[in-house]
């Protein structure tokens, strides 16, 4: 069938999985049986019991469930996603989501460069020497980088180059944050950088992207090692094929036989492993997010998880299923313009 | 042919393979001559070795081979001492090869036009000679100009400045050109297109177009007609036949099936167990086989024209490799053989005009 | 004398011993999971032995006296005193002697002590979710392969929407609403962890029962239970006995033959499916599981780490290596010991296991061997 029908073949499926996953996000943030009360991120200590069921009243939790439900998708089809707790202030969900992605995005397309550009060629280089030196010691890296918890890294990168350079005097990165000068820049995108690079302020995007450079390498660190086995994996089944042999054969040099020829094939699997990465690292690297204080939607959705926040949760998981959902559709359609073999 | 030219000798090559389960001893000390625009034909069952011996005049052994003994000298030069950029550049200009499954051979995510264009575009300079020539004599190159050897395009490049674009379009050119001369129809569609699209007999003679774009003094077709179908196979020979008249070549023919090698063969060299034990001209090895080996495959091809009782085999199997039979590797199966025939592994000597054996028992009877 | 069947089965299983034998000797080869397998081994040897080479009594905070003992809210450290902190676990505490080799957390135990008691508590948990899930996944998967239709696309529809979240954030909020305890943390991570196996053993599935020795198998009805067709002949013999066939009143008796026959039939077609399962293809498909599930095992100790590290533990002073780093959180620049220890023993045995199973992987991949 014709591309654009298997896309809307897609997106019809997109919606099902959609509705199954607020379905399951729902019960679970409003109706389980050992979770948080939906009505704690809106009172506070000093409430009295009949406060407190007033504001159960206005948000409607006293309702059944499946009237809950019902209440909400009408309201999420019309784009109101209810108010979040007080932890937030107040203010609506989609607004407190919208205005904390931006910084997520920047993360993640950082992350992401830097996990292809190191990742690709250390699989590469893996594959080519395989079981020699460079293949061990590409694969010690690989490897430490896919077993370092998270929340560790983050804070050796932190106590290296913050703390430590601090103390000896060595010009230090930042620890924390996107940007070391809110507000100086008019808000056009929501990304430090590219606001400083629209407002022509050169000082703020340095910092920007000064403030970058820990998270986003922390991030990455983690998912090359992942990238770099799968890139090598296939780089050395696609050595072995026949047309190599042929290529070897014409005479041809052996870069060119591995860049032209070697290089189209085995990176399709690793073009669908990028894409399932993007997509998770746009729904947040929560304890990245948490450890470097970026502002970013994986933090906010940890502060609202522990506040039992269910309008943001269900927000915010919503919006996860859909970024990764688009994620693969898009993967998949990469994948036909790089084989022409596949057709749907 | 006696008197000819020798463009490569192989000489006693040993070849072995580590594996796991121990060392494949898959050459034993082959001794192979091809002559200048001659047809030769290595036959012998699958697993004698003849693929190996082709690959090792190549330099594409697989990581785990090595070879042992033995010298392989072309146009006079051993060619096992050179570097592996010198053996690069020998497939680049002299050899050329085509091998058996076109499916699996060609790059199934390129057009063919990338897996042509890229063998004309290796030799620029020819490029750019031609292009000049063109540009002077008026009149537009076409392949088989560039075939002939005699013509002797290499020489000083004038400070002539061609441009890129220039040299792409007569790659371009040439690549339509040796389509049409291996007989496909409708070049320019064929070289959009990837090789899933095409017929195996197109994949097939895209391979020949390939190789042929080297202009090799030898060309080497290992087992081209194993993996397509009878009416394609006759076409297939039918081109190469056309080819040999045309090119300047040698060709080495590998098959394991004897009538492709009748069919087109100046000379048949057959390979047993990781030797050469006979060789001879087509109508001798038919005519007489002197090889106990040979004899008997010669009774096993059935007779259209006679009735026959039983069909006619070898008894054995095929020697194992890793712990092959000391000797002559054939003397466990063999009807005539003798006790010396376990003790040293015999070497071709010539027994008659134009023909040679490696038989211990077969040299005192010419 | 054996059977034709017997005689065939050890020659099969000679086979697989031989097939072993090989994949050690691959094994042995590689140095970095010669490497990863003996660290492994010793965590494991660890974990079996913390709990009696250092008394557990150590993990009970006692904190000192001038906190009142219990979880001192407001942590300074006891040897900070209001000083900067320079590197180096070599730090007396005021009250004693004692020489911590790795430090001591905010209750002045041990480092050390609380990192060897915190690794079986680790790896015991880490073994239980990565068996419940591969199991479960695996079963499901084979399910879902073998059966196909309709029951096929369930699985895949509800594997798909777990899919669909990262690892972490689905078992944040179970673990937020099911509480925090050991078990419902395990149960959490459980239910996150289980649909990658579905797929993995599907894909496996589907590819062998394509293969040309499952059609053979069945039609040489080598798989087809002889229990089966002796009970069907059985019944026969005993029911003509019953019913004699002239009778004509009782005629209506042999729909009920039938009947029976019909079930005995479906039955022994699911025994020879079972048989060809669990005999032929299971066998031959379980390999990317057992790479899969070693390599999960990282996988699973680091997230359930990082579960205890965002504060989802039981118990605040629980000796685990997640637990240990969130309390070294707030002071990492003052006393950094705590979150860089327990972290990089995290790391390490997390690459141990990684090792052994990327290892694996290379080495049980069919197209990579010789």
């Amino acid at each position: 069938m014709k591309l654009y029908q298997y896309v809307i073949r897609r997106l019809i499926l997109m919606i099902f999985v959609l509705f199954g996953v607020s379905l399951i996000v729902f019960y679970l943030a409003r109706g389980f049986p050992t979770g948080i009360d939906p009505v704690a991120p809106y009172i506070h200590a000093r409430m009295t019991a009949e406060q407190i069921a007033e504001v159960r009243r206005i948000h409607g939790f006293d309702q059944p469930l499946y009237i809950q439900y019902f209440y909400w998708v009408r309201d999420a089809l019309k784009g109101d996603f209810g108010t979040t707790g007080v932890w937030a202030n107040s203010r609506l969900a989609i607004d407190v989501f919208l205005s904390s992605f931006p910084y997520t995005v920047q993360l993640s397309v950082a992350a992401i460069i830097l996990t292809v550009a190191i990742g690709i060629p250390l699989g590469i280089i893996s594959a080519i020497k395989n079981n020699r030196l460079p293949d061990h010691i590409s694969r010690i890296i690989a490897l430490t980088g896919y077993s370092t918890p998270s929340y560790w890294f983050g804070f050796m990168l932190q106590l290296v180059f913050f703390y430590y350079f601090l103390i000896w005097g060595l010009p230090h990165l930042p620890s924390s944050g996107a940007s070391g000068m809110e507000g100086a820049v008019p808000l056009v995108t929501g990304m430090p950088i590219l606001d400083g690079l629209f407002a022509g302020n050169l000082e703020y995007t340095l910092d920007a992207i000064a403030h970058l450079i820990l998270p986003a390498f922390s991030l990455a660190f983690i998912s090359l090692g992942f990238l770099a086995r799968i890139v090598r994996a296939s780089m050395l089944e696609v050595l072995r094929q026949d047309y190599i042999t042929l290529a070897r054969s014409k005479g041809l040099k052996e870069r060119v036989v591995i860049y032209r020829h070697a290089m189209k094939n085995a990176l399709i699997p690793a073009v669908t492993l990028t894409g399932i990465f993007f997509a998770m690292l746009l729904g947040g690297a929560m304890i990245t997010e948490y450890v470097f204080n970026w502002p970013g939607v994986g933090r906010l959705s940890l502060l609202a998880v522990f506040q039992g926040d269910s309008n943001f949760i269900l927000v915010y998981t919503l919006a996860l299923a859909l970024i990764v959902v688009i994620a693969n559709l898009a993967v998949d359609i990469v994948y036909v313009f790089l084989d022409p073999r596949i057709k749907y | 042919m006696k008197g000819g030219k020798i463009i490569i000798d192989v000489r006693n090559l040993k070849v072995n393979f580590r594996t796991y389960r121990g060392e494949v001893k898959a050459l034993n000390g082959v001794d192979l001559k091809l002559y200048e625009r001659e047809v030769l034909s290595l036959v012998g069952e699958s697993g004698c070795g003849k693929s190996v011996t082709a690959l090792t005049i190549l330099g594409l052994l697989a990581d785990n081979a090595y070879v042992l003994d033995g010298e392989i000298l072309f146009k006079g030069e051993d060619i096992l001492k050179k570097s592996n950029e010198d053996r690069r550049i020998l497939r680049m200009s002299e050899l050329a090869t085509v091998f058996q499954d076109p499916m699996t051979y060609l790059n199934p995510v390129l057009t063919i036009d990338t897996q042509l264009k890229e063998v004309f575009m290796l030799n620029k300079k020819l490029l750019k000679q031609a292009v000049i020539v063109q540009k002077s004599q008026g009149k537009k190159m076409i392949f088989t100009d560039l075939l002939s050897r005699e013509k002797k395009f290499r020489g000083e490049s004038p400070n002539v400045k061609v441009s890129r674009a220039e040299i792409k379009k007569m790659a371009k050119n040439l690549c339509i050109g040796i389509l049409r001369s291996v007989k496909m129809p409708d070049p320019e569609r064929i070289l959009r297109q990837y090789p899933f699209e095409l017929s195996g007999g197109m994949r097939q003679r895209v391979m020949i177009a390939m190789a042929l774009a080297r202009r090799p003094s030898v060309f080497i077709a290992d087992e081209i007609t194993t993996a397509v179908d009878v009416t394609i196979q006759a076409q297939i020979l039918h081109l190469l036949r056309e080819l040999r008249d045309k090119i300047d070549a040698s060709i080495l023919i590998i098959t394991h099936d004897l009538s492709v090698a009748a069919e087109i063969a100046d000379r048949i060299a057959v390979m047993y167990g990781g030797n050469t034990v006979e060789v001879a001209t087509t109508k001798e090895i038919f005519k007489n086989p002197i090889h106990p080996y040979t004899m008997m495959l010669m009774k096993a091809i059935p007779n259209v024209k006679k009735p026959v009782g039983r069909l006619a085999s070898i008894p054995g199997t095929v020697p194992e490799m890793i712990n092959p039979p000391s000797g002559c590797r054939f003397h466990p199966r063999c009807p005539s053989a003798k006790d010396e025939c376990a003790m040293k592994v015999p070497k071709l000597r010539e027994v008659a005009e134009n023909h040679e054996v490696a038989c211990y028992q077969k040299w005192s009877q010419s | 004398m054996k059977s034709n069947s017997a005689k065939a089965r050890t020659g099969e299983w000679k086979a697989r011993w031989a097939d072993f034998k090989y994949t050690l000797y691959l094994l042995r080869r590689n140095p970095l999971v010669l490497a990863g397998s003996f660290m492994a081994l010793f965590f494991i040897i660890l974990s079996l032995l913390a709990n009696y080479i250092i008394d557990p009594n150590l993990a009970i905070p006692t904190g000192y006296p001038e906190s009142g003992g219990g979880y001192p809210f407001h942590r300074s450290y006891m040897w900070s005193k209001g000083h900067f902190i320079n590197w180096g676990p070599d730090v007396r505490l005021h009250e004693g002697p004692e020489f911590f080799y790795l430090g001591t957390d905010g209750w002045g135990r041990d480092l050390l002590k609380m990192i060897i008691l915190a690794i079986p508590v680790d790896m015991e948990n880490a073994i239980i979710i990565t068996l419940i899930a591969s199991i479960f996944g695996t079963l499901l998967g084979t399910l879902a392969g073998y059966a196909g239709g309709v029951v096929d696309e369930a699985i895949l529809r509800v594997t798909d929407i777990f899919f669909a979240f990262p690892a972490l954030v689905l078992a944040l909020v179970f673990a937020a609403m099911f509480g925090r305890s050991i078990p419902t943390l395990r149960l959490a991570i459980i239910l996150v962890w289980w649909p990658p196996y579905v797929r993995l053993m599907r894909g496996q599935i589907l590819s062998e029962k394509e293969k040309s020795y499952v059609e053979a198998l069945k039609a040489l009805g080598a798989a087809y239970p002889k229990t089966f067709i002796r009970i069907q002949e059985r019944f026969d013999v005993v029911f003509d006995k019953i019913v004699p066939l002239r009778a004509g009143r009782l005629r209506f008796l042999l729909i009920f033959q039938r009947v029976i026959n019909g079930i005995l039939d479906q039955l022994a077609l699911l025994g020879m499916h079972l048989r060809i399962l669990f005999r032929h293809i299971l066998l031959n498909s379980i390999y990317p599981v057992l790479v899969q599930a070693t390599l999960d095992f990282g996988g699973v100790i680091l997230t359930f780490s990082a579960l205890m590290f965002l504060g989802f533990s039981p118990s605040p002073s629980l000796p685990e290596l997640g637990n240990l780093a969130s309390d070294g959180y707030s002071h990492v620049f003052d006393a950094p010991w705590l979150m860089v220890f327990s972290g990089l023993t995290m790391l390490i045995i997390a690459l141990a296991f990684n090792l052994v199973g990327d290892g694996l992987r290379d080495v049980l991949d069919p197209k990579l061997r010789r």
